[in-house]
């Protein structure tokens, strides 16, 4: 080897290997930021599924636990009898629902969701004294969409 | 002094494999690990959407439980990409009917060979149906 073409090559090897090694591990960390980025906003999204069902669940468990209360503590009503006066009880009992007229809403918060079960209690003694009418799920994400729909900065 | 100019190149040349060698271990590595977190979380996308999917099935109160008046748990077995299998397991996705009352209940949960909960979904549902 002649010393001019040593001389052209001297530091080459230690050029490639620092681009390679930029270049080779800038790819690799991407890689698995990307991964990591991907697998953690799974989790959070499966985390936020969760509280949803969770919500409802708790929900839907109440308006059993209290309707089933009602069925069974005025069980001995006779059929088509007006009961007016167990309605009021359960009135009182509840101020918890809002009530209006013989319907009432319950809701239920978990976390950022909200359920609401609307349902009936029926004048006149039956089977069954309530009805379900409506149960509905929302979530609360601390934003302001009154403009326009865009959600709307409110400051630190 | 040209031996001496030969031998630090081929000093120079020897390190740089040395750190690329090294290098290249390194990146593989990191490379396997993103490559098995993206399989992970594949399915787990698979694994909670099919849950959610029987989530609502079970929600619906037009809709038939698998079992009547009963309580029963039933597991199904998953490998790494989520597939039912009956060989080497990774998830296991264990379901626990209780329809032994008006409100049926059920629990979804998605646990890996550690039992570690990744995902539980709590179900219950009136025979009765919504006016």
């Amino acid at each position: 080897m002649r010393k001019g073409s040593l001389n052209s090559v001297f530091g080459l090897p230690t050029i490639l290997t620092v681009l390679i090694v930029l270049s080779v591990l800038g790819f690799a960390s991407l890689s698995l930021v990307s991964a990591n980025a991907e697998n953690k906003a799974l989790k959070h999204s499966l985390t936020l599924l969760e509280g949803s069902y969770e919500a409802e669940t708790k929900a839907l468990e109440y308006y059993y636990q209290v309707t089933n209360a009602y069925e069974i503590i005025y069980g001995y009503l006779p059929i088509g009898f007006n009961q007016n006066t167990a309605i009021q009880g359960f009135k009182a009992a509840h101020p918890e629902f809002t009530w209006s007229g013989n319907r009432f809403a319950l809701t239920e918060t978990v976390g950022a969701y909200t359920v609401t079960i609307s349902a009936e209690i029926h004048q006149l003694h039956s089977q069954k004294n309530f009805t379900l009418i409506s149960q509905t799920l929302s979530i609360s994400n601390d934003q302001d969409y009154t403009q326009n729909g865009d959600p709307i900065w409110k400051g630190p | 002094m040209k031996n001496k100019q030969i031998h630090f190149f081929l000093l120079e040349f020897t390190l740089s494999l040395i750190i690329l060698s090294v290098t290249l271990l390194v990146a593989l590595s990191m490379f396997t690990q993103a490559a098995k977190q993206h399989e992970e979380t594949q399915a787990l996308r698979k694994l909670s959407g099919e849950m959610a999917m029987t989530a609502e099935t079970l929600r619906n109160p037009m809709n038939e439980w698998p079992y009547q008046n009963e309580r029963k748990t039933v597991s199904t077995f998953y490998d790494v990409k989520g597939e039912v299998t009956t060989g080497v397991v990774v998830y296991i996705l264990t379901i626990d009917y209780d329809a032994r009352d008006t409100l049926r209940k059920a629990t979804l949960t998605l646990r890996d060979m550690s039992k570690k909960a990744l995902l539980t979904i709590q179900v219950n549902a009136l025979t009765e149906v919504p006016e």
